[in-house]
C-alpha cells in the first residue's frame, strides 16, 4: 500500500520529464540543427559509446567500464582528501583564533583563485595523469569545506562548552564528542557545495589532461563531430551529478538525523 | 564545604567596565542547600560562573572543601538552566549522562549501567536510548539532572534550573531535586529568581542585590516537617519568609528591620524576620583591592589555548570576508551557485548548516532570568538578526546576515553582525571567550537607558512583541481541550490509571481520532501525561478535574464552558458597546436564568464552592474575630462561611440570612456540622432589611454583583442594621492598582459578560461605595485567592 502510494506520488512528481523529453524530441526533429540532435539519438549514441558489452556486466561496454569509473574514483579521491584536510585544517582555525588570524589572509587569497586557472600550473608540477587531477580537484574545492569546518568550529555553543568544561572532558573528547558533532551540520553543508564543485573540476581536469574519463570522451566526440556523443556524455555527467549528490542527502540524513529532529523539536 | 570570600568581578576595563559582584561573602556547609535569589539581571549567573571556575573573578576567592577554584574543580556539577543547550543533542540520553563519567575512571559497563541508575532516579529509566529532543523541557532537565548526579558530586551548582519549564513540571522538579539530595546528602547551591522557589526548596535563602550584587540578606528556612507542594506553601511560616524574601529582592525596606547578627531566628508572628546587612562573617579588614588584581581580561583565558579571547574586529571582517569571498568560488563554476541557492535545497539540507547563528556571540537568553520562561528558540536568540527570526526561520537561518542571503552562497556564514561592534566596548571581543556575553547578560536592567548594550537593547526587543497576543488566542484553544475533557468526564474514567485513547473515548462516548487530539493538548498543557503512545495519565493537575476529589474543579470548568455562559462571554465586545449584557438581553437576568435551568445552577453553586473554598477557611482562621458576639452572614448561600467561623470559634453566634428557599437548605449543612444550635436561620431580602441588632455582618461576594445604586441599598440596611460599635466585613475580589494580572480582573470580565451591572471593585471604589452607606474603610486583609476582606466601622 504504502509503496504503491510512494511509486504514484513519484510517477505525479516526474511526469514533466516525459513530456519535456516529447517536446524535445518534437522541437529538435523539426528544427534539424546539427549542435541539438533529438533525445533518441542521443541516447542511440549512448547506447553505442557505453553498453554494447555483453549481458553478464551489465551490457557496460570497456569504454564504460574504463572511464566512468576512472572519473568516479578521481572524483571520490579528490574530494575524499579535501575533505580531511579541510576538517582538519578548518577545526583547527576555528578553535584557535590566533592561528585563524594569521592564516586567513593565506586562505582567502587561495580560495579567491579560480581552480581553472590553476590547471596550468598543476600539469606543470605533476605532469598529465590522475596525480594531477585528484590533487587539482582537491585543492579547487577544499575552501567551502575549510570554511565551514571553521565556522561549525568557531561557533560551538557556548554553553555546550561550558558544559563540557565543568564536567572536565578531556581534549580530546572535547574536540571528538562536542566541537566536531556541534559543527558537523556546517561540514556537511561544505561537503555537498564540494562534491558538486568536484565534478566540475573533474571534467575541466579531464578536458586538458587526460586520456581516459568521461571529460576525455566528451572531448573525443567533439573533435570527431559527433554531437550525440557531446550530448550523451553530458547527459552522463548530469546522471552522476544527481547520484553523487541524492547519496550524499542520504548520508547526511542519517548522520545529521539529531539534527534535523533537534531543530525540528526545539 | 564552599567558602566564598568578598568576591568581585568587573567585565571589561574603562569607561565602560561594569561591576558585576561587588564583593561577596558567603559560606555553605556541608550537605546545605542554599537558594540565592535576586533580581533579574543581579549577577547571579555571574556568581554561579565564578565559582564554577568558569570565570576567574576579578577579585576574591572561592575555596572549595579547602582549595582555591582556579579551573573547574573535579568534584562539581552544574544544572543549567537551558537545557536544550546544555545537553548534547547529537548523543542519546544514557550518553549524555554518561559522558562525563569516563573522568571518573569508568569502563564504558560502568559508565552505562551508572547512567541508568541515576536515568531511573529521576524516573526516566527507560529513555536512555531516545534522544533528547524526543524529550518535553522537564524530561530534558531530569536529564540534566541525572547527568549531574551519576557524577556523583560533592557540590552541586544549580543556575535557574527550573525557569524554563512549566509551573507543574517545575514544581516535581524541585520536588525531585530535594528527593535526590536528601538521598545523596549533596550540597546544593540553587540560583533562582522565583522568591517562592527559593523558600520551597532552600535549607537557606541568600538574596543578593542589584549590581553590583552584595548579599542583602540571608534567611534560615526553618519550615516543619518534609516539604510539600500543597501545605508547606499554604504554612504561614512559609507565607511570612516568602514576603520577607520579596521584600529583600525588591529593596523595600522593611519598618523595623532588625539588626539581628544571627541569620537564623525563625519568623515569628510579627517579628520581623532577619534582614539585610549581615553578611555571614564578613571580614572588612582583610579586602584584596579587587581592581588591582585583573582587569585584564585576557585572564579569563581559560585553561584551553584555543578559547583565547580574540579581538572583536576580526569577528566583523571575517563575516564579511568570508561572504564576499565565497562568490569567487563558485566564479568559474556557475553551477555551484544554482545548486546551493536551489529553494528546495535551501529548505531541507542547507537548512542543517544552520547552527544557531548567535548561540556563542553574546548570548543574553541563557542568563536573563524571566526569559526563560518561554522555551527558547534558535531564532528567537539571533541577536544580530531580528528580521531574520521573523521572516524565515527556518530555511533562512542558515544565512541570518541579511547581507549573507545575497550572496547567494552555500558557505553560509552566520555570524550576526549587528552587535560586534559594540559588544567590543564591554570587552566582550569573541564568542567563545568565557565571561564576554555577560554584561550584555546581566548588565540592561540596570544600566541607565542610554549604556545599555546593544546586544543587550537587542534582547530587550528580541522578547516576541506577538507573544502576549497569541498566548491569550491559544488560551481558548487550551480551555476548549479542557472543557472537553470535563464534560465527557474524562479525569473519571482515568480514576485507576492510564488508558488509551481507544478505550478512553468508549468509555466517555467520543470520537477517538478527534479524542486523540483533544488529549494531545490536554498533554501539552499537563493536565495529562503521555505514558506510552495514544495512552495518557492524569497528573495532579488533572486530578483536579475528578468529580469525586473534593474541591473538584470539574463544575467550574463545565460552568465556564456552559453555552450561556459562552455566549456571554462571546458578547462581551458588544456588551462594552452598548453597556448592557448581551447575556442579559438573549436569556435575561443571569440568576433568573440558573432558576429556569436547574442543572445550570447546579453547575454554578459547585462552581461558587470551589472557587470560595481557598478563602472560606482564610476567613475564619486569618481574620481576628475576637470581640464579636453575633456574626451575621447576610446572603451566605449555605453558609460555608459562617459555618467555618463558628467552627473556630466557640464565642461567636451566627444568623444566616438569605432568601427563604435558600435558608431552608443551609439547615440541614449547619445540622450536620452540629452547629445548627449556635445559628439562627432568617429569610428575607436584602433590599428590604436585614436582621438587626448584631456586632458583625458578612457579605462575601455580594456586593460585587450589584451596581454601585443597589450595593448602596443594601449596605445602607445594614448600616441601619448594625449596632454602633459593629463592624461590616465584605469579602470580595479586590482589584489591586497598578497593571498587574490579577485574578480580580478575570472574574470582573465574567461579570461584565453576564450581569447587567455588578463588578469588581478597587479599594478606592469600595471606600467610596462604603461612605455613601455610612460606614468608613478600617483596613484590607489579603487572604489567598487573591480575596480580601474589607472591613469597615460605621461611620
Amino acid at each position: 500500500m504504502g509503496a504503491v502510494l510512494r511509486a504514484a506520488h513519484a510517477v505525479s512528481r516526474l511526469w514533466l520529464v516525459p513530456v519535456a523529453l516529447v517536446l524535445w524530441e518534437l522541437v529538435a526533429r523539426t528544427a534539424e540543427l546539427m549542435a541539438f540532435p533529438p533525445p533518441s539519438r542521443i541516447a542511440e549514441s549512448m547506447y553505442r559509446m557505453w553498453l554494447t558489452g555483453p549481458a553478464e556486466r551489465l551490457w557496460l561496454n570497456d569504454a564504460a567500464l574504463t572511464n566512468i569509473p576512472a572519473s568516479v574514483g578521481r572524483l571520490l579521491t579528490g574530494w575524499v582528501l579535501a575533505g580531511v584536510v579541510g576538517i582538519v585544517l578548518g577545526v583547527a582555525l576555528g578553535r584557535s583564533p590566533v592561528l585563524f588570524r594569521f592564516v586567513d589572509p593565506l586562505i582567502q587569497f587561495a580560495r579567491a583563485i579560480p581552480p581553472p586557472m590553476l590547471l596550468a600550473f598543476f600539469m606543470a608540477l605533476f605532469g598529465i595523469g590522475p596525480r594531477m587531477q585528484i590533487n587539482l580537484i582537491a585543492f579547487g574545492i577544499v575552501w567551502p569545506i575549510l570554511i565551514n569546518a571553521c565556522e561549525g568550529a568557531r561557533h560551538v555553543d557556548r554553553q555546550h562548552l561550558d558544559t563540557a568544561r565543568v564536567f572536565g572532558l578531556s581534549r580530546g573528547e572535547r574536540l571528538f564528542r562536542v566541537i566536531l558533532p556541534s559543527a558537523m551540520p556546517k561540514i556537511f553543508a561544505g561537503l555537498r557545495v564540494s562534491l558538486s564543485l568536484a565534478l566540475i573540476l573533474m571534467v575541466i581536469s579531464e578536458l586538458a589532461g587526460s586520456t581516459d574519463g568521461i571529460g576525455f570522451q566528451l572531448l573525443d566526440a567533439q573533435r570527431s563531430y559527433d554531437m550525440a556523443g557531446v550530448w550523451g556524455t553530458i547527459v552522463v555527467l548530469g546522471v552522476l551529478g544527481y547520484a553523487l549528490n541524492s547519496a550524499f542527502l542520504l548520508a547526511e540524513r542519517r548522520v545529521l538525523s539529531w539534527h534535523r529532529s533537534a531543530k525540528q523539536t526545539t | 564545604m564552599l567558602e566564598i570570600t568578598n568576591l568581585s568581578h568587573t567585565y571589561g576595563s574603562g569607561p565602560n567596565a561594569y561591576q558585576a559582584l561587588g564583593g561577596i561573602d558567603l559560606k555553605v556547609a556541608e550537605g546545605e542547600l542554599v537558594c540565592i535569589v535576586g533580581p533579574s539581571g543581579c549577577g547571579k549567573s555571574t556568581l554561579l560562573r565564578s565559582i564554577a571556575g568558569l570565570i576567574r573573578p576579578s577579585g576574591g576567592e572561592v575555596l572549595l572543601n579547602g582549595t582555591r577554584i582556579e579551573q573547574t574543580p573535579d568534584n562539581l556539577a552544574v544544572v543549567f538552566q537551558d537545557y536544550s543547550r546544555s545537553l548534547f543533542p547529537w548523543l542519546s540520553v544514557g550518553d549524555n549522562v554518561a559522558l562525563p563519567l569516563r573522568r571518573k575512571g569508568m569502563d564504558k559497563k560502568q559508565r552505562k549501567e551508572a547512567a541508568r541508575e541515576a536515568l531511573a532516579e529521576v524516573g526516566l529509566e527507560n529513555a536512555a536510548s531516545k534522544y533528547p529532543w524526543q524529550l518535553s523541557g522537564g524530561m530534558q532537565q531530569r536529564v540534566s539532572i541525572a547527568r549531574a548526579l551519576a557524577y556523583r558530586p560533592a557540590l552541586l551548582l544549580m543556575d535557574e534550573p527550573f525557569g524554563s519549564v512549566d509551573a507543574q513540571t517545575r514544581e516535581d522538579l524541585e520536588d525531585l531535586t530535594l528527593r535526590v539530595r536528601s538521598l545523596h546528602n549533596m550540597t546544593i547551591l540553587l540560583i533562582t529568581h522565583d522568591i517562592d522557589e527559593s523558600v520551597y526548596v532552600g535549607d537557606r535563602v541568600v538574596v543578593l542585590s542589584k549590581s553590583p550584587a552584595g548579599i542583602v540578606g540571608d534567611l534560615r528556612v526553618d519550615l516543619p516537617g518534609p516539604r510539600d507542594q500543597i501545605t508547606t506553601r499554604e504554612h504561614p511560616d512559609f507565607v511570612h519568609l516568602r514576603a520577607e524574601v520579596g521584600r529583600l529582592v525588591r529593596g523595600v525596606q522593611e519598618p523595623a528591620a532588625s539588626a539581628s547578627k544571627s541569620p537564623s531566628p525563625r519568623p515569628g508572628e510579627d517579628a520581623p524576620a532577619p534582614t539585610a546587612a549581615d553578611a555571614p562573617e564578613s571580614d572588612t579588614d582583610d579586602a584584596p583591592g579587587p581592581d588591582t588584581d585583573t582587569s585584564d581580561p585576557k585572564a579569563d583565558t581559560p585553561e584551553d589555548g584555543t578559547d583565547t579571547p580574540k579581538p572583536d574586529t576580526d569577528t566583523d571582517t571575517d563575516t564579511d570576508t568570508d561572504t564576499a569571498g565565497a562568490p569567487e568560488d563558485g566564479a568559474g563554476t556557475p553551477e555551484n551557485g544554482t545548486d546551493v541557492s536551489d529553494p528546495e535545497a535551501d529548505a531541507s539540507e542547507d537548512g542543517t548548516d544552520v547552527s544557531e547563528p548567535d548561540t556563542d556571540t553574546s548570548d543574553p537568553k541563557a542568563d536573563t532570568p524571566e526569559d526563560g520562561t518561554d522555551t527558547p528558540k534558535p531564532d528567537t536568540d539571533t541577536a544580530g538578526a531580528p528580521e531574520d527570526g521573523a521572516g524565515t526561520p527556518e530555511n533562512g537561518t542558515d544565512v541570518s546576515d541579511p547581507e549573507a542571503d545575497a550572496s547567494e552562497d552555500g558557505t553560509d556564514v552566520s555570524e550576526p553582525t549587528a552587535n560586534t561592534p559594540e559588544s567590543s566596548t564591554d570587552g566582550a571581543p569573541e564568542p567563545s571567550t568565557d565571561d564576554a556575553p555577560k554584561p550584555a547578560a546581566d548588565a540592561p536592567r540596570n544600566l541607565p537607558a542610554g549604556t545599555r548594550t546593544a546586544s543587550g537593547a537587542e534582547t530587550d526587543g528580541m522578547s516576541d512583541p506577538q507573544a502576549p497576543i497569541w498566548d491569550a488566542i491559544g488560551g481558548v484553544s487550551r480551555f476548549v481541550a479542557l472543557a472537553t475533557m470535563a464534560e465527557l468526564g474524562c479525569a473519571d474514567e482515568l480514576r485507576d490509571g492510564p488508558l488509551s485513547v481507544d478505550e478512553l473515548a468508549l468509555r466517555c462516548g467520543a470520537n477517538p481520532l478527534a479524542l486523540a487530539r483533544v488529549f494531545r493538548q490536554l498533554a501539552a498543557m499537563g493536565i495529562v501525561t503521555t505514558t506510552a503512545p495514544d495512552v495518557y495519565e492524569l497528573t495532579e493537575a488533572g486530578a483536579t478535574l475528578r468529580s469525586d476529589v473534593p474541591d473538584s474543579l470539574r463544575s467550574a470548568v463545565r460552568m465556564i464552558s456552559e453555552e450561556g455562559f459562552w455566549y456571554g462571554m462571546g458578547r462581551v465586545p458588544q456588551t462594552v458597546r452598548t453597556g448592557t449584557s448581551g447575556f442579559v438581553e438573549r436569556y435575561g437576568p443571569f440568576y433568573g436564568y440558573l432558576k429556569a435551568n436547574p442543572e445550570v445552577g447546579a453547575l454554578f453553586g459547585d462552581y461558587m464552592v470551589v472557587r470560595a473554598q481557598p478563602f472560606v477557611e482564610a476567613v475564619a482562621s486569618r481574620y481576628d474575630f475576637s470581640g464579636v458576639r453575633t456574626l451575621v452572614d447576610v446572603a451566605g448561600g449555605k453558609g460555608h462561611i459562617l459555618a467555618a467561623v463558628l467552627k473556630s470559634h466557640s464565642d461567636v453566634s451566627g444568623v444566616l440570612f438569605d432568601q427563604d428557599q435558600v435558608v431552608s437548605g443551609a439547615k440541614e449543612f449547619f445540622a450536620e456540622a452540629g452547629l445548627e444550635d449556635r445559628c439562627k436561620f432568617v429569610g428575607g431580602d436584602f433590599f428590604t432589611s436585614v436582621p438587626a441588632g448584631a456586632d458583625a455582618y458578612l457579605l462575601s461576594s455580594v456586593i460585587h454583583n450589584w451596581s454601585d445604586e443597589d450595593s448602596v441599598r443594601i449596605l445602607r440596611n445594614v448600616r441601619e442594621a448594625i449596632t454602633d460599635d459593629g463592624r461590616l466585613l465584605l469579602v470580595e475580589s479586590v482589584v489591586p492598582d497598578g497593571d498587574v494580572p490579577h485574578i480580580s480582573k478575570d472574574i470582573d470580565m465574567r461579570m461584565l459578560a453576564l450581569f447587567g451591572e455588578g463588578m469588581e471593585r478597587s479599594i478606592s471604589q469600595y471606600v467610596e461605595l462604603l461612605d455613601k452607606a455610612g460606614f468608613r474603610l478600617s483596613r484590607q486583609v489579603e487572604l489567598p485567592g487573591g480575596v480580601s476582606i474589607v472591613e469597615a466601622l460605621p461611620a
